[in-house]
């Protein structure tokens, strides 16, 4: 997919460097990310229209990875091809790799201090409550369309990562594959309907 | 070599890193904690902690801090590249097949079935990196020995998660202060 729909002469520097921007400034990933790069795409430069945007997001949410970046990328790959997808992923990753690095060289030092190792104390709690909060509620996004399968394919997988702790990886390629079929099966069961 | 290795698990984590943010901690954790034992629970838990806390995205902030302290800048550049290559390839893969198609049928029913291993994914966090908050270990329940501060902290946490919303970065900050405070008071252990 060539668009070319934009010739402006700094492209790639632009995209480059308003994916650094982004991510250098937002806090939160994920949908925050998504509004600041459709207030920079869709609005500022308008070199994407509200529905193609609503398309691309769809697409990224589609994918494995950081959705933040996956969002990035195929803007790049729909103003630039593949060059734009890779300097645009580029640009995501670059900001947290640079401040992570600093960060880490003082995280011994960090830590040695009491108070310091008390607030990371206090925050395995919070982190522990935060996983907490999130496994109800994906619990009820998983059973939320009240299918059998869904509630079998649930249960097969706390018992086996949670309980077994086999390797997730497992669990997703079977989760997937089972989705992928009982798709096929619905429309092949429509398709025989009609 | 390290290198290698690092390449290797950050390939496989990005390629499975389905649900976004938090719900892949345990897919992380798997690897990094218990598979190749580059780091400890805690350690793991602490940089959920400052990941959440530093801008750009989670996943990103985790794969960048876990190569770095495990080899450097080197580490932290090849972990968050391996990182994101097989979701820039599905990205662009998937986008052609949709400008072709404009269907993404199929994949939405894989994406439905996933959810099951999402929240399974992310409930085997939560009762590991609970465990280590309350126990100190991922795996020991020794019921003498609970943190009870941080039993405390948490089940408040909770209820403000659930009932007044609380983002996952106040919660977390909320209980740093907090537990902080009740730590050094009773004089406990850091």
């Amino acid at each position: 997919m060539k668009t070319n729909k934009v010739n402006e002469k700094h492209l790639y520097w632009k995209l480059f460097s308003s994916c650094f921007m982004i991510s250098l400034c937002t806090f939160g990933g994920g949908l925050v990310i998504i509004s600041m790069l459709q207030k920079k795409f869709v609005e500022e430069f308008k070199w994407i229209s509200h529905e193609e945007m609503m398309d691309l997001v769809a697409i990224a949410q589609s994918c494995p990875g950081v959705m933040a970046v996956n969002s990035a990328t195929i803007i790049g790959y729909h103003l630039a091809g593949v060059p734009g997808a890779f300097l645009t992923a580029l640009g995501s990753i670059l900001p947290p790799m640079i401040i992570l690095s600093v960060i880490s060289v003082f995280y011994k030092q960090f830590r040695d201090n009491r108070i310091v190792a008390l607030i990371l104390k206090g925050m395995q709690a919070g982190v522990a409550a935060v996983l907490i909060n999130l496994s109800l509620s994906m619990s009820r996004t998983a059973l939320e369309d009240k299918k059998v399968l869904s509630f079998l394919l649930f249960a097969v997988c706390v018992i086996a990562v949670v309980f077994l702790g086999v390797d997730v990886i497992y669990a997703i390629l079977f989760c997937g594959v089972a989705g992928g079929l009982s798709v096929l099966y619905e429309e092949k069961k429509r398709r025989a309907g009609e | 070599m390290i290198y290698l290795e690092l390449f290797i698990q950050f390939l496989l984590i990005g390629a499975f890193s389905f649900g976004g943010g938090l719900a892949n901690m345990e897919l992380i954790r798997q690897r990094v904690v218990v598979q190749q034992g580059w780091l400890t629970n805690s350690e793991f838990s602490d940089i959920i902690s400052i990941s959440e806390m530093t801008p750009g995205p989670l996943g990103i902030n985790i794969a960048s801090f876990v190569g770095v302290r495990v080899a450097g800048i080197p580490g932290t550049i090849i972990s968050t590249v391996s990182y994101v290559l097989p979701s820039v390839f599905i990205v662009m893969a998937l986008a052609w097949f949709y400008y072709k198609y404009r269907s993404l049928k199929g994949m939405q029913g894989v994406l439905r079935g996933l959810r099951a291993a999402i929240a399974a994914m992310v409930i085997a966090s939560a009762v590991k990196l609970t465990c280590n908050a309350f126990w100190g270990s991922a795996d020991s329940f020794n019921l003498p020995e609970t943190n009870l501060i941080a039993v405390c902290l948490c089940a408040v946490m909770v209820v403000l998660l659930y009932k007044k919303k609380l983002s996952p970065v106040q919660a977390i900050l909320c209980s740093g202060v907090i537990g902080a405070v009740i730590y050094f008071v009773t004089g406990a252990p850091a």
